[in-house]
């Protein structure tokens, strides 16, 4: 494990419009090569962020000692963000993506910056990419999810947890959780409040069916042993935009990341980040 | 109220970050207020709790602090020596200390750079243990919260019956492994957890007897009969918090333990703790309260849970704005 870090970090609180969005801003420290290229990191849906922090800082620091500007922060009503989660809009998350990639822009003399999404991050950064034109240099997707509805009904699985431990059996299924969210009542996944205003406008968006026009170029990163499938929606997504791509084309990163389950305090996968910065 | 980057610098030259909840008016007691998450969670705490408690403190007068301890959240440093797939270890040294002296840097700096006249402490989880060892460090801690701290080590409760909902959970969950073939690969190649599947079967078959209560009533009474030359109970109950319960209690401070009902640490509390230092007949009555938010999980995920958690925190920490 090599964790010597040399990189120079500020914590922050940047703008997105009226609101407040805490973040950190990784770059080259001293005797380090500035590359001068820069990626926003855009984070995973708020349970998985919560069990990658530590990761996800450190692969920040980690691309900064090779040469990277990296700037990490938590949409509105997550993290240490202004906002409170039930009162969020999906309109909000791409937002903060454009105004974190603006705030990189003025803050930063680079030449290139990127964006990176990891899992639901990968829908903020590709519709806010969309928005950003020829701006973004690069995307790259880490483990991307296409469909919002289908990974936040997954989600809904916490809901169903949480009433086997009270009363021992599921009282509501998924379906209606669903109904109590659309009719405007709050619903608890893993503590997070699932309220109409976000979970109504975030499940119509699925970046596979209505890809997004984009201006940059693409990298998918996936958390896999192999990658011969034809048939996988990474695949399906890389090719809208590079037909000619195999999928070979689709970056494999070893399985060292667990966005899900947090069975032991795994903070630095050393060859995901290898992996990562090579990509890069 | 407002929101600011926090920082202490450690003598080893590490960055100890965190966040500080500022009130819009602080009124003229200046109370201070830090936050300490659980085991290894950044400083939000599961689905942003201390968040939310911050903020509510600090439209209630208060200035809050969260932080996170080297090794966690943004905060500089490495915890070493622990086996990184095996997160009841990171647990074990939380609940042994592991986070107290950076905590305690912590709320030091907190303490001058806001002019503070007093201090609280309010622990979540590990955090609540963190912060009753702080309160035998930094003498002059107000009030602490202890909410869902566990009163036994992590690595001692494998063999601890697990609690009835639980276990309920935990047993449909392996036997929805009935039908996976890799599951028994595993289960055949002895890389199961038999330990815990046969806790799990011996629960389901107290279940179908009516008498799942019977086997935590069981473990209470044997650990009740392991009791050293000190009158203490040595069999699961963690050492040190007693030692630093009875010291706060020798302070000036008061205490409110928050559990919740469908909890591991809450049968540890009722079982192994209270019993032995809280029952009547104890000194030190009036100077702790004890509640329990109701039909609420671990990590009181529910909506009702948190409302009333948050209610329970502000109702006590407002008395102290009345002193």
């Amino acid at each position: 494990m090599s964790m010597s870090m040399s990189s120079k970090d500020e914590f922050l609180f940047l703008k997105s419009g009226l609101d407040r969005l805490y973040g950190s801003l990784h770059y080259p420290g001293d005797g380090i090569k500035d590359n001068k290229i820069g990626y926003v990191l855009c984070q995973p849906f708020v349970t998985e962020q919560f069990k990658v922090y530590r990761i996800l800082y450190n692969l920040c620091r980690y691309l900064a000692d090779e040469g990277f500007t990296m700037l990490r922060f938590d949409y509105l009503g997550t993290g240490d963000s202004e906002g409170e989660f039930e009162g969020v809009d999906v309109n909000d998350w791409k937002k903060n993506v454009i105004n974190a990639f603006n705030f990189m822009k003025d803050r930063r003399n680079l030449s290139r910056i990127g964006l990176i999404g990891c899992r639901l991050g990968s829908v903020w950064a590709a519709l806010a990419a969309e928005s950003l034109g020829s701006e973004v240099f690069r995307l790259a997707l880490w483990d991307p999810v296409f469909d919002v509805h289908a990974y936040l009904y997954n989600q809904l699985r916490g809901n169903l947890s949480e009433q086997m431990i009270m009363y021992g059996k599921v009282v509501e299924n998924r379906e209606k959780l669903v109904e109590r969210i659309e009719s405007g009542q709050i619903v608890s996944v893993g503590g997070y409040e699932f309220a109409k205003g976000f979970y109504h406008s975030a499940t119509k968006i699925n970046i596979l069916d209505n890809p997004p026009r984009l201006l940059t170029d693409l990298i998918v990163m996936k958390s896999a042993s192999q990658s011969k499938e034809e048939n996988t929606d990474d695949f399906k997504f890389l090719k809208i935009y590079q037909p000619d791509s195999n999928p070979s084309d689709i970056k494999l990163l070893p399985k060292e990341v667990n966005w899900e389950l947090s069975k032991g305090y795994i903070t630095f996968p050393e060859q995901t980040f290898r992996c990562i910065a090579d990509s890069l | 109220m407002r929101e600011d980057v926090f920082s202490a610098l450690h003598e080893n030259g590490d960055y100890i970050r965190g966040i500080v909840t500022i009130p819009e008016s602080n009124g003229l007691m200046n109370h201070g207020v830090i936050i300490l998450g659980a085991g290894v969670n950044p400083r939000q705490s599961w689905h942003r709790l201390s968040v939310k408690i911050a903020r509510l403190l600090s439209n209630a007068g208060f200035y809050a602090l969260r932080i996170d301890p080297r090794g966690v959240g943004d905060s500089d440093g490495e915890i070493e020596n622990i086996d990184p797939q095996q997160l009841e270890g990171f647990h074990d040294k939380v609940q042994t200390g592991l986070f107290t002296y950076d905590c305690q840097l912590a709320l030091t700096k907190f303490k001058k750079d806001f002019n503070l006249n007093s201090l609280f402490i309010i622990g979540l989880c590990g955090g609540a243990l963190t912060g009753l060892y702080l309160t035998e460090i930094i003498r002059e801690i107000r009030g602490l919260i202890y909410i869902a701290g566990p009163v036994t080590l992590t690595t001692l409760d494998v063999s601890l019956p697990v609690h009835p909902a639980y276990a309920r959970n935990m047993f449909y969950s392996y036997l929805k492994k009935v039908l996976n073939p890799v599951a028994w690969l595993r289960f055949l190649s002895g890389k199961s957890e038999y330990k815990t599947i046969f806790f799990l079967v011996r629960h389901k078959i107290y279940q179908f007897l009516g008498r799942e209560k019977t086997i935590l009533d069981r473990y209470a009474q044997r650990d009740s009969k392991n009791i050293n030359e000190n009158g203490d109970r040595t069999n699961h109950l963690n050492p040190m918090i007693p030692k630093a319960f009875l010291n706060y209690m020798d302070q000036c401070g008061d205490i409110l333990f928050i559990n919740a009902e469908i909890d591991q640490a809450s049968w540890g509390f009722n079982n192994l703790f209270a019993p032995m230092y809280l029952t009547p007949g104890k000194p030190y009555k009036g100077r702790y309260n004890i509640e329990m938010v109701k039909k609420s999980n671990h990590t009181f995920s529910s909506i009702e849970a948190q409302k009333e958690l948050l209610s329970l925190i502000l109702n006590w920490m407002e008395k102290f704005n009345k002193k």
